[in-house]
């Protein structure tokens, strides 16, 4: 038995001092985390169970909830739905803004750890200013900058000959990357660089130092040294971003595109709100909310599997 | 012993006083928008001449209003008084959660129903009782830059204008140079209602008389009538991103459109207007006239326990006194008309409006339309609407799915098949 362990009072000939010393030691300890636990079970635990059974009911906020079984379910996946598109494009969204944003974060870290480089702390300040900036005031910004008639980037355009600039919020196959790409704005994109910083900074520099002296160029120290030593790093923020794009684009496509044109930007999130509080079909977005946290929930294992293959916690 | 009397006696009186701090009814009222503040605080007006009832006021945010109101009903916490939503007031009757008005009107020496714009009755038969008084309302209309119709030499929108007038001088109004547009003759639809309220002049119900969805044949022709003013003939700019129902950029505004359709309450906002003068003036009609109407109905809980106290708030707000408060505190008219003939819902900027007709005479015609609808289903509507007019849908498919997403939402029994 390990020092400290202590036996369970299983004699009655055992004292009341033992029984004291026990509840101190084994029993004690959860009064302390207590209060998380019941936090978790009344904020987290129950409403997911409430979530899950709620999905099997049609509730309107008004009358009381009816049991329909797997209707909700059956509803949205049935032929010509329209959950399919908000699939397809939950699907486009969650793996380019995961690409596009932790690449970028990766980019910008990597700059910021340029050696023989001055005024870094600018360079970070300015980097991470628009993740600060408030999401609705951000698209609010883009909503104009993008704007077709009104917009700077079509006026730059035309200064550069083209007559007609594109719509660029309204036209299907240019708003999705646009959503896409305006992924690098949002706060885990910049909380991302700061992880990323502080990884590449304990990278140790005699492993470049001999690369160098090996005649590696930069590309392949950056692939073959850099890489490899915080892939740990690179892992974590590939799952917070796949997790964050999945359950809070609403953020971003709610102020921005709200959804449209048509469904084209209509991602899981958003369409669990606006079923939930403006169609008020709360059994059908707790069914959407269900399937929200199952991707989630394969997405997450899977990387997790393969992250065996490319993840090296010792370098 | 002096002491212990001298005590006993203090405790006694602040008792006393307690008691009759708390004789004061309390009663409590929801509201997405802020009070005003003074001199238009209308619930400071009401406490100062009924000081024996105190108001608590909850402000919601305007987002969460619907949701927010309807978990408290829920939950037996909803306030006193409700400004509710058309949409919401539907359901909370349904629902059973506020008390019919019916007996409060009829014993009332200040209010009575043939006071009130059309609208309130057409509402009234169709709930089967009052249940709610529109705290001030507003209303879809026209607006037109005077300046760019005198530049065109197009004479000015009237009173009985229809649709092709319109389209005539959206032509007429509209610039290119370089096979560029400069200047649109009309901006693009900026605000959702009036995608509902436009097909609505074009001959469909919108909601007919059973408080069906009913949208068909006059979607259509409007749709198709818009696609070729957007594509065509070019002289309507092209649908911008639409999130909750407004656009961020106005090209009215902004002086490159002759002519726009939205809400009265922009009204408010153009009124900074410096650069050039405009005006107001009901919608074009095609097959009739039509708008759509916008409020937030005054109603009493069902549970609440100071039903007359909150009456009286009530009575307050729609007597003279309070809708004067609320009209000028927010330029919004009162639906009461004899109170809607004051104007104080006027606010005129240096440039415009001047028109102020255009609103009284469109409250005479308005509905409640497509409002009475969840939101959900409207701007789902609206998106895909938006997206038939851009050509990445067809016309019949928008409108076969609009149908079927009622259906969906609404049950088959809530839609009017053509």
């Amino acid at each position: 038995m390990s020092e400290g362990a202590v036996s369970p009072p299983f004699s009655f000939s055992c004292s009341v001092h033992k029984w004291g010393e026990y509840w101190v030691r084994s029993e004690r300890p959860y009064f302390f985390v207590l209060p998380w636990i019941i936090g978790f079970v009344l904020f987290t635990g129950g409403p997911i169970l409430a979530t899950i059974v709620l999905s099997f009911t049609r509730w309107d906020l008004i009358g009381p909830p009816l049991w329909v079984k797997a209707a909700n379910y059956v509803r949205l996946f049935r032929q010509g739905s329209e959950f399919w598109t908000v699939l397809r494009f939950t699907a486009f969204y969650t793996i380019f803004s995961v690409i596009c944003s932790v690449g970028w974060a990766l980019f910008e870290a990597a700059l910021l750890n340029a050696r023989k480089a001055r005024g870094m702390g600018l360079f970070s300040f300015f980097y991470f200013v628009p993740a600060v900036v408030p999401m609705v005031a951000l698209t609010f910004a883009f909503q104009l900058i993008l704007h077709k008639e009104l917009g700077i980037l079509n006026y730059f355009l035309t200064l550069l000959g083209v007559r007609e600039g594109p719509n660029w919020l309204v036209d299907p196959s240019v708003v999705v990357w646009i959503v896409v790409v305006l992924n690098i704005y949002t706060f885990y994109a910049g909380q991302m660089v700061l992880i990323f910083d502080s990884a590449l900074k304990e990278v140790p520099r005699e492993l470049y130092e001999a690369a160098e002296i090996d005649g590696a160029s930069r590309v392949t120290q950056f692939l073959r040294i850099t890489l490899p030593a915080i892939s740990p790093i690179v892992f974590f923020n590939m799952v917070t971003a796949t997790i964050s794009s999945l359950s809070t684009s609403f953020t971003l496509l709610y102020p921005l595109t709200a959804g449209g044109p048509g469904k084209v930007t209509q991602a899981i999130s958003l369409d669990i709100y606006h079923n939930a509080f403006k169609t008020f079909r709360v059994g059908h977005a707790c069914a959407e909310s269900v399937i929200l946290f199952s991707i989630a929930a394969v997405a997450s294992f899977f990387m997790f599997t393969t992250s065996k293959k490319w993840v090296y916690y010792e370098v | 012993m002096q002491r212990i009397v001298i005590v006993g006696m203090l405790l006694g009186m602040f008792v006393l006083l307690g008691t009759c701090a708390s004789s004061a009814a309390v009663i409590r009222y929801a509201h997405w928008n802020a009070l005003p503040s003074d001199p238009y605080n209308y619930v400071k007006a009401f406490e100062e001449k009924n000081p024996d009832i105190k108001v608590e006021f909850i402000q919601i945010p305007e987002a969460e209003y619907s949701q927010k109101l309807r978990s408290m009903a829920m939950t037996g916490t909803a306030p006193d008084v409700l400004c509710l939503w058309e949409a919401d007031l539907a359901d909370f009757v349904r629902a059973g959660w506020v008390t019919s008005l019916d007996a409060y009107i009829k014993q009332s020496k200040e209010l009575s129903l043939d006071d009130f714009i059309p609208a309130v009755t057409q509402l009234m038969e169709l709930q089967g009782s009052l249940y709610g008084f529109p705290w001030c309302f507003a209303t879809e209309i026209a607006y037109y830059n005077k300046d760019l119709f005198d530049k065109a030499g197009v004479a000015y929108p009237e009173i009985d204008w229809t649709f092709e007038d319109f389209e005539d001088a959206a032509e007429k109004l509209t610039l290119q140079s370089e096979g560029k547009v400069t200047q649109w003759g009309c901006d693009a639809i900026g605000f959702q209602g009036l995608w509902y309220s436009l097909a609505g002049t074009f001959g469909d119900k919108i909601v007919d008389e059973q408080g069906r969805f009913s949208m068909g044949s006059g979607t259509r022709e409007f749709l198709q009538r818009w696609f070729d003013l957007t594509n065509v003939s070019k002289v309507v700019a092209s649908p911008q991103v639409t999130t909750s129902g407004v656009v961020s950029a106005d090209l009215f505004m902004a002086g490159k459109a002759a002519m726009a359709f939205n809400g009265s309450w922009m009204a408010s906002v153009y009124k900074d207007i410096t650069d050039f003068t405009w005006d107001i003036m009901l919608l074009p009609q095609s097959k009739r006239s039509y708008s759509t109407l916008h409020t937030g109905f005054f109603a009493i809980n069902a549970r609440s326990e100071v039903k007359d106290a909150v009456w009286k708030f009530i009575e307050f707000c729609m007597s003279d006194e309070g809708q004067k408060l609320i009209n000028t505190a927010y330029s919004n008219p009162s639906a009461r008309l004899s109170i809607l003939k004051k104007g104080y819902y006027k606010v005129e900027g240096p440039k415009g409006p001047r028109n102020w007709d255009a609103i009284e005479r469109t409250a005479e015609f308005a509905e409640w339309g497509y409002v009475l609808l969840p939101p959900g289903l409207t701007f789902d509507i609206v998106k895909d609407f938006n997206a038939a007019i851009l050509g990445q849908l067809s016309i019949d498919d928008v409108l076969e799915g609009a149908v079927a997403k009622a259906v969906d939402i609404l049950g088959e029994e809530k839609v009017a098949q053509e």
